[in-house]
């Protein structure tokens, strides 16, 4: 996927999205850090909010590393490949959030710093066609009772 | 598992034990001390809204409705496993900047690697382990199977940084050579950032040796 196309799976987040939005964060963090003397409500929520999106960005990185790598990436099993996904997900959807406050800011990505609700395009098919055979079964219960 | 004992896996993790820790860390920042500059507001808010997605990420997946589904597909029972285990540590390590402050659970709000029993490893978390926030891991050059270099910094004390050999906090580099708490006694942060930072990548381009146990 290009990098200017709106994001829209798990799998198409790259290590140039993770950079990014870590760099935005940081230097928001960063600042207020430095504005604000140790033990201040505002320097300890600006430390907290630099820890998690480090770990986060941390988290997103050693995920790609692993999915991006044909060596590793579907030679321990599906188990060990979803592991890795969802801890990209779940540390992007954290790093997405805390970026909404800086939505409409200079350098905010709308386009790409959006959670994704599915892995791939797979997973969005498979939930659809589960959608549409709940709803099949739900007018069937209906038409009968 | 009663809550008043030790966490000690992720299984154990409550609904209760995220409802508490979040409350904990909402009155530590009430809305009603939202900062003195745009700046500061915007971080308090960054913080609020990245609680309200990770709380929720473990809330659901711990309420009937996920436990129903994780019950009909092995795929969603795995998600929610991890989801759990990778949510409630992102909210440990946010408490850790309150640490010191009444009403904080040292028992329960703790993060572990180890989603059960089943797949505890020989090589557990120590169980006496400083609090640390991890902030950086360096992949081993030449041994992909093997664990990153994880350099971590004290929560108790910022300026003191560990080096060890994956997240568990069990073998740490001493200068030298690998040690564990259990044999040495004494404290891995013993370095600066920036020593850490050259231990750590002096140790992941070191070479195994070939039974893989360098410790």
């Amino acid at each position: 996927m290009q990098q200017d196309q709106q994001l829209r799976y798990t799998v198409d987040i790259t290590h140039a999205d993770v950079d990014a939005i870590e760099t935005f964060l940081d230097s928001h963090a960063e600042a207020q850090r430095a504005a604000h003397p140790p033990e201040t409500a505002e320097h300890r929520m600006a430390s907290t909010v630099r820890g998690l999106v480090r770990q986060s960005a941390w988290d997103a990185r050693k995920a790609l590393d692993f999915i991006l790598d044909d060596e590793h990436f579907g030679a321990y099993g599906k188990q060990a490949d979803l592991k890795e996904l969802h801890r990209l997900k779940c540390a992007w959807s954290v790093l997405v959030k805390a970026a909404v406050p800086w939505q409409g800011e200079a350098g905010h990505d709308t386009n790409r710093w959006r959670s994704t609700e599915f892995t791939d395009r797979s997973e969005e098919e498979a939930a659809e066609r589960e959608r549409v055979g709940m709803r099949a079964a739900v007018k069937a219960m209906e038409r009968r009772a | 598992m009663s809550e008043a004992k030790k966490l000690r896996w992720t299984v154990d993790v409550t609904l209760n034990d995220v409802d508490s820790l979040v409350s904990f860390l909402r009155a530590q920042m009430p809305e009603s001390d939202i900062g003195s500059s745009e700046q500061a507001y915007r971080t308090h808010y960054a913080l609020r809204t990245a609680i309200n997605v990770v709380s929720h990420n473990v809330q659901y997946r711990l309420g009937e409705e996920a436990i129903a589904h994780a019950k009909e597909r092995p795929d969603w029972d795995l998600e929610r496993a991890h989801t759990i285990q990778r949510s409630w540590g992102d909210l440990v390590n946010i408490a850790r900047e309150w640490k010191g402050v009444e009403g904080f659970d040292h028992e329960r709000w703790v993060y572990r690697e180890v989603v059960d029993t089943e797949e505890e490893a020989p090589a557990s978390p120590d169980e006496t382990a400083e609090p640390a926030v991890f902030e950086y891991r360096i992949p081993r050059a030449r041994d992909g199977a093997a664990e990153d270099i994880v350099v971590a910094r004290s929560a108790e004390h910022p300026e003191s940084w560990g080096v060890f050999e994956g997240s568990t906090q069990g073998w740490h580099w001493d200068g030298s050579s690998w040690q564990h708490p259990s044999l040495t006694g004494s404290s891995p942060y013993r370095y600066t950032e920036q020593d850490a930072l050259a231990a750590a990548r002096r140790c992941a381009a070191a070479p195994r040796n070939p039974e893989g146990t360098d410790h």
